[in-house]
């Protein structure tokens, strides 16, 4: 119960902190269109390797207590 | 075969281009819209890192060729790196002009929106419109959209 | 270029066969524009560029194999089609077949010990000072995944996914749908997405009654069902923002909620004897088969985390860091700190040497073992225990490099890892326990190959 309290209060803080990141000074960062070549670059993609990082995952899903986080948890497995 | 009919097309085309000489490359500096006066002018900005733009080329080559007498085609290319975007145009023929903006001088003055945006010019050179992005769904409409300035 | 077009198209029409095949690599890619040439009297459609046609397709292979425990072929085929320049569907196929032992949750002893398998017949035997593990563990899963992803609206784009699951004692179906915004001159996306999971578990011999022990092989085991259900609902918001011309972040906050069996059929907890610290032996039945306690968890669990993630190019080098904060209501925190860093070589090829840590603290039920009377009644759903290794504090290391070669759409990449888990030894340890090695270290070795084309 302790810990359910305690990981229902963590989680706001997190939500709040995710909050103040987008409306803090987002605005100030940024290139314009034309400036994006080197983040349009196939390795400067955020997944620029989809197929080994779903398989990483999977790895680590069965092998540790955590998952998801980057995207979706994982799941549709019976190894953990 | 369909694919070696398109080759052997291709490599006449080829030919050919160096014949027709009628598309030139030059910097931002010596780029002027009043070159194009008394023709309708469709400035795209575009870049070789641009999936949509790449996407465009065979489209603004099939309006080139559609309106050759009253439309001008201008592709400002921004890439930082100049060596990219020829390395692009060498693979692909262009019959329309290309102006290489490295600086992003003409992109800061037009203040593109979007990669690529295509501006449409009337024949006095004031801007009729923009168009933000390249769809295969976009496609019908901006044809449409240059056919009526080009008959006006 | 009219005349030009209108040549080609004649010369397209008369000859096809005399371009020799040779000249097809390096004008693959003017296909579309020919193309549009060609059309351009018809003018019904413009060419499409070549790299945009078809599937770009990726295929996998990652080989997985632990010291003396459990080995994994994963193979994967992944395919994506752009139906636009902003629209994509993605289709994967991913299979994994497992074999070999897989650690139970039972302590290791200076005495031998004999266990039941999962189906009730059949027994394995585990020396003396060894790891107990289930060397009958062996699976075959497959997996399909679709993904559609397109615009509704300017600056607006959905993606719905879905996937099924299908192995031997576990079948799972997920749904996903997300929306993602552009604001800020494309410079900030703000998504949020919504999954939701439906599991099936049929486990061997059906789903163990909470803290019953085992019996000698070949009697009846002591089961509830067999069928059990998951539901697991995720969501994620998240934001990406543009730096400069070389650098982005994300920052992503996940919740996650399971609800269901969530208790691992096959993992029970050793009861030792309070004198000696040895398992007791109480079965008459059976005389070498220790008395354990099947494992029971609780049938919700409660996941928030942090993700956040940066990525740099330096010059013709990519930087790409990430870290993750998770916190559950089964008292687990944990943090994830990843490195990789990208380093080009010769001709397209580059190397990339990566680094992760991880680490977590144990469940508020994990129970290494039971001492004597302290194990709960069979039956006793309301009480919680588990001696899965997983649930356990503990620590993770990768260590690891990949060499890929790049060109235009197509590449491939081979990359070993090695990955070290080291657990904290549980507290608490007496008598002759105290010679014993409970969470052993495990080692893994990866070699992970792909093809794009």
């Amino acid at each position: 119960m302790i810990h359910g309290d305690y990981s229902r209060h963590t989680g706001k803080i997190l939500l709040a902190g995710l909050l103040s990141i987008l409306l803090s000074g987002c605005s100030s960062l940024g290139v314009k269109p034309w400036e994006r070549g080197t983040l349009a670059r196939p390795e400067m993609a955020l997944d620029s390797q989809p197929v080994a990082s779903a398989m990483d995952d999977h790895i680590y899903f069965s092998k540790e207590a955590s998952s998801g986080g980057r995207s979706f948890g994982g799941g549709g497995c019976g190894c953990n | 075969m369909t694919v070696s009919r398109h080759i052997a097309a291709i490599l006449m085309l080829m030919a050919m281009a160096g014949q027709a000489g009628a598309q030139q490359q030059v910097n931002a500096e010596n780029f002027d819209l009043a070159d194009y006066k008394g023709k309708i002018v469709y400035v795209d900005f575009w870049a070789s890192w641009c999936t949509p733009c790449r996407a465009s080329f065979p489209f603004m080559a099939e309006l080139a060729d559609t309106h050759a007498d009253k439309l001008a085609i201008v592709a400002i290319n921004v890439d930082e790196n100049l060596a990219d975007a020829k390395a692009f145009l060498s693979d692909y023929e262009t019959p329309f002009d290309i102006v290489f903006d490295q600086s992003g001088m003409l992109a800061e003055a037009f203040n593109v929106p979007g990669m690529p945006t295509s501006f449409l010019h009337d024949r006095n050179g004031e801007l009729i419109g923009q168009h933000v992005g390249f769809r295969k769904k976009d496609m019908e409409a901006i044809r449409q959209w240059i056919k009526d300035n080009v008959d006006n | 270029m009219a005349v030009a077009a209108s040549g080609a198209a004649v010369v397209a029409v008369t000859d096809s066969s005399a371009v020799p095949r040779a000249a097809c690599t390096p004008l693959r890619r003017s296909l579309g524009l020919a193309t549009a040439a060609l059309l351009a009297g018809g003018g019904a459609s413009a060419g499409w560029l070549p790299d945009m046609q078809g599937w770009q397709t990726s295929a996998g292979l990652l080989l997985y194999s632990e010291v003396d425990r459990v080995r994994a072929l994963e193979p994967v085929i992944s395919a994506r089609k752009a139906l636009d320049t902003d629209e994509f569907l993605s289709l994967k196929l991913t299979v994994d077949t497992l074999t070999g032992a897989s650690a139970t949750g039972a302590v290791s002893s200076r005495l031998a010990q004999t266990f039941t398998r999962p189906s009730g017949n059949g027994r394995y035997q585990v020396g003396s000072d060894q790891t107990p593990l289930d060397d009958t563990f062996r699976d075959t899963r497959a997996t399909i995944n679709a993904n559609w992803e397109r615009p509704v609206a300017r600056d607006l784009t959905l993606e719905l996914g879905t996937a099924l699951s299908r192995e031997y004692d576990y079948r799972s179906l997920g749904v996903s749908a997300g929306l993602a915004r552009d604001v800020n001159e494309g410079n900030t996306t703000v998504s949020g997405a919504l999954s939701l999971g439906l599991d099936t578990g049929s486990p061997v011999g059906g789903e163990p009654i909470p803290f019953a022990a085992m019996q000698a092989a070949g009697s009846e085991q002591l089961r509830q069902g067999s069928g059990s259900d998951k539901q697991v609902v995720d969501v994620i918001l998240g934001v990406t923002q543009i730096i400069n011309r070389h650098s982005l972040f994300q920052v992503n906050y996940s919740f996650s909620n399971s609800d269901g069996y969530l208790t691992d059929p096959y993992k029970f907890i050793s009861v030792v004897d309070p004198l000696t610290g040895d398992p007791v032996f109480d079965i008459a039945e059976q005389p070498d088969l220790p008395t354990i306690a099947y494992e029971n968890r609780p049938d919700s669990r409660t996941k928030h985390s942090l993700y956040a993630h940066y990525k740099t190019a330096i010059d013709d080098k990519v930087l790409d860091g990430s870290y993750r904060f998770l916190v559950d209501d089964w008292g687990i925190s944990s943090h994830t700190l990843d490195v990789r860093f990208r380093l080009p070589a010769e001709r397209g090829s580059y190397w990339q040497p990566h680094l992760r840590w991880y680490q977590q603290s144990a469940a508020d039920f994990y129970t290494p073992f039971y001492v004597g009377n302290d194990r709960p009644a069979a039956g006793d759903s309301a009480r919680y225990g588990s001696a899965d290794y997983r649930l356990g504090e503990l620590t993770g290391l990768t260590v690891g490099l990949e060499y890929g070669r790049r060109k235009a759409g197509s590449g491939w990449s081979i990359a070993a890892e090695y990955y070290l888990q080291s657990g904290a030894e549980p507290a608490g340890k007496f008598g002759s326990l105290n010679e014993q090695t409970l969470f052993p270290d495990i080692t893994v070795f990866m070699l992970r190959f792909i093809r794009d084309f």
